[in-house]
């Protein structure tokens, strides 16, 4: 049986460890993605609707559900390699957002490792 | 009105590892579980662990190479590794995971300096690092 359950503040049992449910929601990722070098296959991801292979090096990955605004908070990480990585600041949207790898002279495909943290609309 | 929610373990009813949250818009949900950060820690350019979560210990493989080891293994290997290094003066700091020996119970990360000319070196350095993906 689904059922909704609404509290201000979480304990455990003993009464110690609390945390308003705020900072559960607030804290959480709202989305993160693995995927493949080339930006073709999305090997595990949360709230991601598909990945775009934009260029080599540039993949964008498309939210289900969107933010609420564009200042959310993003990480990237690459596999492998020690490129120059980045969020581009000119693609963020609340329904996508891209992650660049560049070697300094061209950009490479590499694995990323992104994940998102901010506000769902 | 305000309430307090006393409990150790929450469990979802339909499914138990997938509870809903309202988003903080008020309009859609998104997944508890595959939210929250699975492992963290933060250690110094000696790789002493300063605080932690979901971890044993710390391997030192070398200089700018250390082992993260997970003590409640994740799911698959298909999980998102972030790290950030700190502590480097005058460049850039890098650090990357090494996918070729990643395993459920294992991220290898590495970290060191890049020059102008994008030569990087190994290097012992201050970070912070964070797994999210889906537990065994």
């Amino acid at each position: 049986m689904a059922s909704e359950l609404r509290v201000n503040t979480l304990k455990d049992a003993s009464g110690n460890n609390s945390i308003a449910t705020s900072f559960v929601a607030g804290g959480s990722a709202k989305a993160w993605a693995d995927t493949n070098a080339t930006g073709t296959t999305v090997n595990d991801s949360l709230n991601l609707s598909s990945l775009t292979d934009a260029a080599t090096g540039q993949q964008t990955f498309n939210f289900s559900t969107s933010f609420n605004n564009t200042s959310y908070c993003s990480l990237l990480t690459v596999r492998n390699n020690v490129n120059q990585i980045w969020i581009e600041d000119s693609n963020k949207a609340t329904g996508s957002a891209q992650g660049r790898s560049f070697t300094g002279s061209s950009y490479q495909d590499a694995p990323q490792n992104a994940l998102f943290a901010g506000d769902l609309a | 009105m305000a309430s307090i929610l006393k409990v150790d373990t929450i469990t979802g009813v339909s499914t138990a590892g997938s509870i809903a949250i309202t988003g903080e818009g008020n309009s859609t949900t998104t997944n508890l579980q595959q939210g929250l950060c699975k492992v963290w820690v933060e250690h110094g350019n000696d790789f002493a662990i300063d605080d932690s979560f979901n971890l044993t210990s710390l391997t030192d493989d070398g200089t700018g190479l250390i082992d993260l080891n997970i003590a409640n293994a994740m799911g698959n290997t298909n999980y998102v590794y972030n790290g950030a290094v700190s502590g480097f003066a005058r460049n850039t700091t890098v650090g990357w995971v090494e996918g070729s020996t990643l395993a459920t119970s294992l991220a290898p990360a590495s970290m060191g300096t890049m020059d102008g000319s994008g030569n990087v070196s190994l290097a012992d350095a201050r970070a912070g690092h964070s797994i999210h993906g889906d537990l065994a």
